[in-house]
């Protein structure tokens, strides 16, 4: 989990620089955040954590704090856990 | 009346879900997807509608996914409403679009063009040799000074694109980017890297517009419908022989977009309808200048809305081009360079007569020429041309021409091979 936070708050140091962020701290009340930063966050989180974020996750609270984020990432991770027990079942 | 400018959207108007709304209603969109999935080999559609974002977003899917999208709702526009504009322009990549809607390169070139063009920004984007943000909030002269001052230390970016006087487009070295943007952040400024993207519209493109230009010259360009607004020079753009050129010197310059709104207002436009998967460019038309209405037709609310203010003009639809009125405008339009005059009074003039016949009578009932007069009016036309002598090349462009204008790309595609038809002819 501290894993996935270091490559999440690298990523994020690229678009808010100079700003040390903090775990529970609300991105989007940071200030400017345009669709352009969204839809990299999105694409990031595709790639570096090997899920898919279809459009029931697509809800700004997902994405608020890093912490939400990594809940995020578990709770796919699980579902596709779950999913693939069943079919290799 | 209204004055009408078309906008076509570039790279970052692309999402999961993109003209699905379009495609499930409009056989027209079924057909355009289906032309481009046959010209790529795989299944851009499905990458469109499912995704996932990732993949889409690699700039070898998303450029002619954005391509195709635009030109699908042009041609849906087109069919249901079909009031011409009287500019059209597109926002970096969106140029592409612009040039294909005006006629000027044709859809599957387009298509096979953009993914490999996209092939090639995916290769500059991973070498990591330069880097692009999106600047807001702060004035476009602050971010020139700002360029120029980091140019004298020698160091390597410019602004790449002019969007609003607030918000522009750096480009250029990686750690100078950088360095720009926390220059730029002192005076309030907010910078948004796009992370997988090539560094677009500056001299570090030089490479790549070399290799682009090579592909563009390959390709065979066709008459402009509507003059296209350059992103060059914000200036109208109207000749075939000059858009391979332009557009590999588009790679290296900026994008004029806030002198290409300023166009639109001094040439008195008074609305402008996006063309694209989603709306991105109605609000910087806003930014730009006032007292121009901007609506996406992409999207359904805005749809309503273009649909209600151009009902107040239904004198204008009448004007609409068919293959029969076509037909008989490039009769008459094209050289005659067969002196025989019995051959040409035999071939040519009784063949128009007949074009003009079909004409009469639909002009006498009120109604649209069947699929069938429209093919007897081809054929006519094409032994009209033959006896001109007109040049295979010529008859090419101009088929490809009137099936453009009357949106009958898929019923009638089988004129646009001369050699079809010839063979189809003699039999």
């Amino acid at each position: 989990m501290e894993e996935m936070k270091v490559k999440i708050k690298k990523f994020l140091s690229r678009f808010f620089r100079k700003h040390e962020l903090g775990d529970d701290e609300d991105i989007f009340a940071l200030g400017f955040v345009n669709s352009l930063f969204a839809m990299q966050l999105v694409m990031f989180l595709e790639k570096e954590f090997a899920l898919t974020i279809d459009s029931r996750d697509m809800d700004l609270d997902n994405f608020r704090t890093i912490n939400r984020m990594v809940s995020l990432i578990q709770e796919k991770a699980a579902v596709d856990q779950q999913s693939s027990q069943v079919s290799g079942g | 009346m209204e004055k009408m400018a078309f906008l076509f959207p570039g790279q970052g108007s692309h999402f999961v879900g993109m003209s699905k709304g379009l495609y499930d209603q409009y056989t027209i969109v079924k057909q355009t997807f289906e032309e481009a999935n046959d010209v790529l080999g795989y299944d851009l559609a499905k990458l469109c509608f499912e995704g996932s974002l990732a993949e889409l977003s690699k700039a070898k899917n998303a450029q002619p996914a954005i391509l195709v999208s635009s030109v699908a709702s042009f041609r849906v526009y087109m069919q249901e409403l079909g009031i011409v504009p009287q500019f059209l322009a597109g926002h970096s990549l969106g140029e592409y679009a612009a040039f294909t809607c005006a006629g000027a390169i044709r859809f599957a070139d387009a298509v096979k063009l953009l993914h490999e063009r996209g092939k090639m920004t995916d290769e500059v984007a991973v070498s990591g040799v330069g880097a692009m943000s999106i600047i807001d909030g702060v004035e476009r002269k602050l971010v020139m000074d700002e360029c120029k001052a980091m140019e004298q230390e020698g160091r390597q970016v410019w602004v790449s694109c002019y969007n609003t006087p607030n918000q522009t487009a750096i480009s250029g070295e990686s750690d100078a980017v950088m360095e720009l943007e926390d220059r730029l952040a002192n005076h309030g400024g907010l910078a948004t890297p796009l992370l997988a993207s090539a560094p677009f519209h500056c001299s570090f493109m030089q490479p790549m517009a070399d290799q682009l230009l090579d592909k563009l010259s390959g390709l065979e360009y066709g008459f402009f419908k509507y003059p296209v607004i350059t992103n060059r020079n914000a200036e109208p753009m109207a000749h075939s022989e000059k858009v391979a050129q332009n557009l590999a010197l588009h790679l290296t310059s900026p994008v004029q977009w806030e002198r290409t709104m300023q166009y639109f207002k001094h040439k008195g436009v008074t609305l402008t309808v996006e063309m694209g998967p989603k709306n991105v460019l109605t609000n910087m038309v806003k930014a730009n200048v006032d007292g121009i209405e901007a609506l996406c037709y992409g999207t359904k609310e805005d749809r309503k809305k273009i649909e209600q203010i151009l009902a107040a003009y239904p004198g204008l639809r009448k004007h609409i081009p068919t293959i029969i009125t076509r037909s008989l405008a490039v009769a008459v339009a094209t050289l005659n360079q067969n002196w025989d005059n019995e051959e040409y009074q035999e071939k040519v003039v009784k063949s128009y007569r007949k074009i003009q016949e079909i004409q009469d009578r639909l002009e006498e009932t009120g109604e649209k020429p069947t699929l069938e007069q429209m093919r007897t009016a081809l054929d006519l036309l094409k032994i009209i041309l033959d006896t001109k002598k007109v040049s295979v090349e010529e008859q090419t462009r101009w088929f490809h021409q009137i099936i453009d204008e009357t949106g009958m790309y898929y019923e009638l595609s089988d004129y646009l091979a001369p050699s079809r038809l010839a063979e189809k002819i003699s039999r």
